[in-house]
């Protein structure tokens, strides 16, 4: 027997949908860029006002500890003007609260995890782990991808706060859905201020501003659009600062302090004022720098932060200045992305008082001391794509699981020095690299010094097209750490490993040792 | 065919398990149960009944996967639970059809070959009853794809 032409076709039909269905969300995503907010929908740049988060509030405190509690919430938010968008929230704003955090004082926060068993349209289980980005937590308190809490549950994170005054983050980090978590609004700054610092005659107070950006990019009926091209990234076409689209800002005649985060999943940024005045860098990752950094343009990838002042006073009451974005290679670029917000000089400045830049601002930062000599041996990292997926000295995130969390790329000694190299050879893709729970300083980048605003202690360095950058570092503590590609899409699909601080007198904490515990024993676990 | 998909679903069991022992023991009873039947195929086994088992039981199976990459099976378990195995690779996940994986292709490729290789073995009014029966699947299939898009 055999088929005739018109068994196949029938027979076919039940064939076809067996191959394509399970294939149609690669398609749906593909497709997905038809169903974009057309560009002349979007809010036009510069006419939604500037806004900044709300600080997070102590719920109790003792003798050396404040706690607080942080729920994550789906919630409906107008991101676009008369539009609904899904976010998740970290009580209930986007990005979340910014903690205001004074060096020696513990905190410890609740975060409860009661976001949706399904994420509604990607359809995939929003587990956390939150990661607090530019601190020295405890490895089972650092946010280790596969620590995860499910929802409805809930866990404590303990945070030290013994390193000094920096602009710190807090982030989603769960195992392979960091991007999707951060993009939906699970991020915010944790600000972390010292003696020394609040002594500076910097900007403080109101005016200091936390400066998120980010991108994203919306479907038609207002939701967000997360479509990723072969996994090399997500570019948005809207630009948005703290979560508002192209804002504007009323400032006054004087300087402005705006600590910057790269809040996107995978963009990257070259910053500049329109009226081609410079901008101080006076901070970078790991906090204060040694001395102030004018820069005519900024590159910045997503998790790193630079702290900048921007002195209004140069310019007359009634000016607009704009933020820009230059061309990044290997972004995608749309209609307004070459813009970020406005600043209107609105007034006279009505208050002088910490008004300056010191020429001299952190010189002893213990990550900026450290000088080639003092490292035992160097490190050599491999920044790759290979069989589809992004790798570390072809290596991924998912090896490391498979090896009961046991494989390491460097197991330094505590105490010990080491240079780290990061090396990219690749034209197509930029890969921001994060190290946890340390600061370092950037020694090289093929070669040449690093750019001036990197010229402070930092914990991501931006690896771009064709770069090898050396670094120096000190491992202090005990126990793994992760290490990763901070393009959160590179990230969730594999580029990430860990290595481990080795002290031969005392074993590491297990990352995984304190797990999540469900919110219907809450009440049994008082904070 | 039938030992092809048989060889995929038993080196797939051991990851599934550890994910969801229910799983793990279901590819191994189905690998081992296309492998038996691959190998009284060979041996000349041409029984009407038994081809139409082997038809309707791997159309089962293939519903079966195109659940799992599209909705997900009721009561799977999450795929990593806190602290535990990421294993079984990403052609396991069940929602999200960028962790449809080569293995998944080609068991998939395998299994309607072998069906459309049994189909062609079965006596001529048989055949058209059951690859209507198919077509019809096919078009359900298609149907609850576009309502389910649509929403």
């Amino acid at each position: 027997m055999s088929l005739t032409r018109r068994d196949v076709i029938k027979a076919g039909v039940f064939a076809g949908a067996a191959m394509s269905l399970p294939l149609s969300r690669v398609v749906s995503g593909q497709s997905a860029l038809a169903n974009r907010m057309p560009s002349s929908k979007l809010p036009k740049p510069f006419s939604l006002p500037f806004k900044t988060p709300p600080t997070a509030t102590i719920v109790r405190s003792d003798a050396t500890t404040d706690y607080y509690v942080v729920t994550m919430e789906q919630a409906m938010r107008e991101v676009l003007p008369g539009f609904q968008t899904m976010v998740f929230a970290y009580n209930g704003s986007v990005p979340g609260p910014t903690f205001k955090i004074k060096q020696g004082r513990k905190t410890v926060v609740r975060f409860r995890n009661m976001l949706p068993n399904v994420h509604p349209t990607l359809l995939y289980e929003p587990w956390t782990s939150v990661h607090l980005h530019g601190s020295p937590s405890l490895p089972q308190f650092d946010g280790y991808a596969n620590d995860i809490t499910l929802p409805g549950q809930f866990k404590d994170y303990h945070y030290p706060n013994t390193e000094n005054a920096r602009t710190l983050w807090y982030h989603d980090h769960g195992v392979h859905h960091t991007a999707e978590n951060v993009y939906h609004g699970l991020l915010g700054q944790y600000q972390l201020s010292d003696e020394w610092e609040q002594s500076l005659p910097i900007p403080h107070g109101p005016y200091d501003f936390p400066l998120m950006l980010g991108d994203a990019m919306f479907n038609n009926d207002g939701s967000l659009l997360f479509s990723l091209e072969n996994d090399s990234g997500l570019w948005g076409d809207v630009i948005m600062a703290n979560g508002v689209p192209w804002p504007y800002m009323q400032v006054e005649r004087r300087k402005y302090r705006f600590r910057l985060l790269g809040a996107t999943v995978s963009r990257s940024w070259n910053l500049s004022l329109d009226s081609g005045e410079p901008m101080t860098v006076i901070g970078t990752d790991g906090g204060l720098m040694p001395t102030p950094q004018p820069v005519t343009s900024l590159r910045m990838a997503g998790g790193e932060r630079y702290e900048v002042i921007i002195d209004f006073a140069k310019y007359p009451v009634g000016r607009r200045v704009i933020l820009r974005n230059g061309r990044q290679k290997n972004n995608a670029k749309y209609a307004n992305t070459d813009k970020i917000m406005a600043f209107d000089v609105v007034s006279d400045a009505t208050d002088l008082s910490n008004n300056s830049i010191p020429d001299a601002l952190n010189p002893n930062n213990p990550a900026m001391a450290l000088q080639e000599h003092d490292a035992v041996r160097t490190r050599n990292f491999q920044l790759k794509r290979q069989h589809g997926q992004w790798t570390i000295n072809g290596s991924t995130w998912q090896d490391v699981i498979d090896s009961n969390f046991q494989l390491t790329d460097a197991t330094p000694q505590r105490g010990d020095v080491e240079i780290w190299e990061f090396e990219n050879d690749s034209g197509g893709w930029f890969h921001p690299a994060h190290i946890h729970f340390v600061d370092f300083k950037i020694l090289d980048r093929n070669g040449k010094p690093p750019f001036p605003h990197e010229l402070g202690p930092k914990d991501v360095v931006y690896v771009g097209e064709g770069e090898t950058v050396r670094l120096i570092t000190k491992f202090e503590g005990v126990g793994k750490y992760m290490s990763h590609c901070h393009n959160t899409i590179h990230e969730d699909h594999d580029m990430m490993g860990q290595y481990e601080v080795i002290d031969p007198h005392e074993a590491g904490q297990d990352p995984l040792g304190t797990p999540a515990i469900n919110i219907s024993e809450e009440s049994s676990h008082p904070l | 065919m039938s030992c092809a998909a048989a060889f995929a679903h038993l080196v797939a069991a051991p990851g599934h398990y550890i994910w969801w022992p229910a799983a793990g023991v279901f590819f191994a009873v189905l690998g081992v149960g296309q492998l038996l039947y691959g190998v009284l195929l060979v041996h000349g086994i041409r029984n009407g009944w038994f081809v139409l088992a082997g038809i309707w039981g791997t159309v089962l199976v293939v519903l079966l996967y195109v659940v799992s990459r599209t909705i997900g099976v009721p009561g799977a378990p999450p795929v990593a639970a806190h602290g535990g195995r990421w294993l079984v690779g990403r052609s396991i996940v069940p929602n999200g059809a960028k962790y449809v994986g080569p293995l998944d292709v080609f068991t998939l490729a395998a299994e309607l070959v072998l069906v459309v290789t049994l189909l062609g073995t079965l006596p001529a009014r048989l055949k058209v009853r059951t690859v209507n029966q198919l077509m019809w699947i096919g078009l359900g299939l298609w149907g609850a794809a576009l309502i389910g898009s649509a929403h």
